[in-house]
């Protein structure tokens, strides 16, 4: 159908379905209407995504405002509008087609981008969408790991929105905001700490020096004889590290 | 610390500790910011910042140690003011006199500080170890019934604990039990002015206030006036002292000195002087009760301080009998301290003096002049001043001297 006045000319009914061909109707129950004092609006329902999936009842004798029905029908996914395909997405995401047009940039689970486009005709504004995101779990090779320290946890999907400018990532530790990896996008020269993601640190020093200032034999002695000071583990040492 | 880590060059970095702390809370996988790597760190022990915890970056710490004497030198020195350690609290030492010294003197030390206490033991304070100047005795009440007092003390301590000379005088100690008041009285002519004075000026405090009245003998009275008292020093002030309204009475005796009595100042209306004669006096419970008197006044056969606040003003002048005798007891003693510059001059002030200008400050003088006097006339004997310590026989010499009576005396001053 080309337009709603054909809809209205060929229909026959008091009211008539306008449909999406990428919605799933296998489960729609076409005999729905509405209670009677809403009977002159059109009827729009809602899909998995927005409030209006491109599925209408319209009363044949015309309406003039739109009723919002809860009611989803289930859209379907598409390449249609999607600059690229090439990620694991949901791709059957639409959007709200009582916006104005706008390119929506999909994100991962780092940054506001890193995931997909959907390109409304016209549109020349860049609109971020929260949800869906991607899932990113390749790993980049712009990281830089200290060698002393000792750690395992961290995630090494992370990267950085493009749109920012280039810059030295710089992941700190549950004690501070450095000592744990480096991410270094090329030419970038400032550092920036990010305290999105932390690193444990597990160890770092690797001798306790226990100087005795009583006689109380409260510490575990450790075979390092030294005259006037003893080293020595506090019993908890070897639980902390 | 430099041998410490000589030793174990082997490491990058290491922490140092101290068996005086609690770690067990402690999380060791700290680490500083990428740039404080060659900083030495220094975790606070409680609230003493320069504390007993030390992350080290061994080579940076050998190369910038070389030429400082003092850890507290150091630098750069890191302050992880965020991560304080739990220090133990010292060993809590009960002592059972009036004074710390003796109880310091007796104790091993198996610990670098001790917290010696009379009645309580109360929260530490934290001192710092790294230096001896910063290892202070710390009282943690006004008259030091708790005091932290670190090992090295002892080793300087001979009668005080000011033998040691790093005391801690910044440390604002807690308020300490106030000692009890106790008014002595045997029918002076103002003693009741006075009585009520002393319960007006002291009304708001939270000292108790006790009267010993008709107590006969002067050792006796002071002993009855410390039996009174449930405090281990008693303001013991005397019928004919007007108290000072501005006194504080929350003063403590010093324990970390030897047990003793303390004599504050008393204004002298006749003369002016202002000094301890008739002044209240903290008296020591067990000194008084120990003492046996042998010399001219009871209070300087004990340790004795004079502490130079004003109790009062003494009303010794109201009868002219009573002005006769307090002024001849006293300048017998005066005389009998002489050469002494200052008393020199006290005596000159009650021989001349008199500053109300009336007859009764004129026999303040004369028994003054009769002190001079007698004690000439026996040559200072001892035996012979002893005396004047008994009411008597200081009437029978007022008697024969002037064929007067004390009695006499006064109601002679009544009818002009």
């Amino acid at each position: 159908m080309d337009s709603l006045e054909q809809a209205y000319a060929l229909a026959r009914t008091r009211y008539f379905w306008i449909v999406d061909y990428l919605c799933d109707y296998s489960e729609w129950d076409f005999l729905w209407e509405p209670a009677p004092w809403e009977a002159n609006f059109r009827h729009a329902f809602a899909s998995q995504w927005q409030k209006d999936s491109g599925t209408y009842l319209v009363p044949l004798n015309g309406y003039a405002d739109t009723k919002y029905n809860k009611n989803e029908a289930i859209r379907l996914p598409s390449d249609l509008n999607w600059n690229s395909t090439d990620f694991d997405f949901d791709f059957s995401w639409h959007p709200d087609p009582t916006e104005p047009p706008y390119i929506y940039q999909f994100g991962t689970q780092w940054q506001k981008t890193g995931g997909p486009r959907y390109v409304l005709p016209g549109a020349t504004e860049i609109k971020y969408v929260n949800q869906p995101r991607v899932t990113k779990t390749s790993i980049d090779d712009h990281w830089q790991i200290p060698d002393n320290i000792d750690f395992d946890d961290f995630d090494y999907t992370w990267h950085p929105d493009p749109t920012e400018p280039p810059y030295i990532y710089q992941f700190g530790t549950q004690w501070q905001k450095t000592g744990g990896p480096r991410y270094t996008v090329s030419g970038a020269t400032e550092v920036k700490y990010v305290d999105e993601i932390k690193i444990t640190t597990h160890k770092v020093a690797t001798a306790i020096v226990v100087i005795k200032h009583t006689a109380n034999n409260t510490y575990l002695d450790v075979n390092i004889p030294i005259n006037t000071v003893h080293f020595r583990l506090p019993r908890n040492f070897a639980q902390n590290l | 610390m430099r041998r410490i880590c000589n030793k174990i060059q082997d490491h990058e970095y290491i922490w140092v500790v101290s068996d005086l702390c609690d770690y067990t809370d402690f999380d060791f996988s700290w680490h500083p910011e990428i740039w404080q790597n060659t900083m030495l760190h220094v975790f606070p022990s409680n609230e003493q910042k320069f504390g007993d915890t030390f992350f080290i970056h061994l080579p940076s710490f050998l190369e910038k140690s070389k030429d400082i004497e003092v850890l507290e030198w150091y630098n750069p020195l890191n302050f992880v003011q965020e991560k304080p350690v739990k220090r133990k609290d010292p060993p809590a030492v009960q002592y059972t006199s009036d004074s710390v010294v003796d109880a310091v003197r007796d104790h091993t030390f198996l610990e670098p500080v001790v917290q010696f206490f009379r009645y309580a033991p109360e929260k530490p304070v934290t001192v710092s170890l790294w230096q001896e100047r910063l290892r202070t005795v710390t009282s943690l009440r006004k008259g030091s019934e708790s005091v932290i007092v670190p090992r090295d003390a002892k080793n300087y301590m001979q009668t005080q604990v000011y033998d040691y000379k790093w005391i801690d005088k910044k440390h604002k100690p807690m308020q300490s039990e106030p000692c009890d008041i106790v008014f002595i009285s045997n029918g002076e002519s103002n003693a009741e002015r006075n009585w009520k004075h002393l319960q007006q000026c002291t009304e708001h405090g939270s000292n108790r206030v006790v009267r010993v009245d008709g107590v006969k003998g002067r050792a006796e009275a002071y002993r009855a006036a410390v039996n009174a008292s449930e405090t281990d020093w008693a303001f013991c002030v005397f019928a004919k002292l007007e108290v000072d309204s501005n006194f504080d009475w929350s003063w403590q005796p010093d324990r970390l000195q030897q047990a003793k009595h303390y004599i504050f100042h008393a204004k002298n209306p006749v003369n002016g002087l202002v000094y301890g004669h008739m002044a209240m006096i903290a008296y020591n419970k067990q000194l008084v009760l120990d003492t046996v008197p042998t010399g001219l006044d009871f209070t300087l056969d004990s340790e004795h301080e004079v502490v130079p606040l004003l109790s009062g003003v003494a009303q010794y002048a109201n009868d002219p009998w009573i002005a006769w005798r307090s002024a001849f007891r006293e300048c017998i003693k005066l005389k009998h301290s002489l050469p002494n510059i200052e008393n020199q001059y006290r005596l000159e002030q009650w021989l001349t003096a008199n500053q109300q200008g009336d007859s009764i400050g004129e026999w303040s003088c004369t028994g003054a002049r009769d002190a001079v006097d007698y004690y000439d006339s026996v040559q200072g004997s001892f035996d012979a001043l002893l005396c004047s310590y008994e009411w008597d026989w200081l009437e029978n010499y007022f008697s024969e001297r002037y064929s007067l009576s004390p009695a006499q005396l006064c109601t002679q001053f009544r009818d002009r």
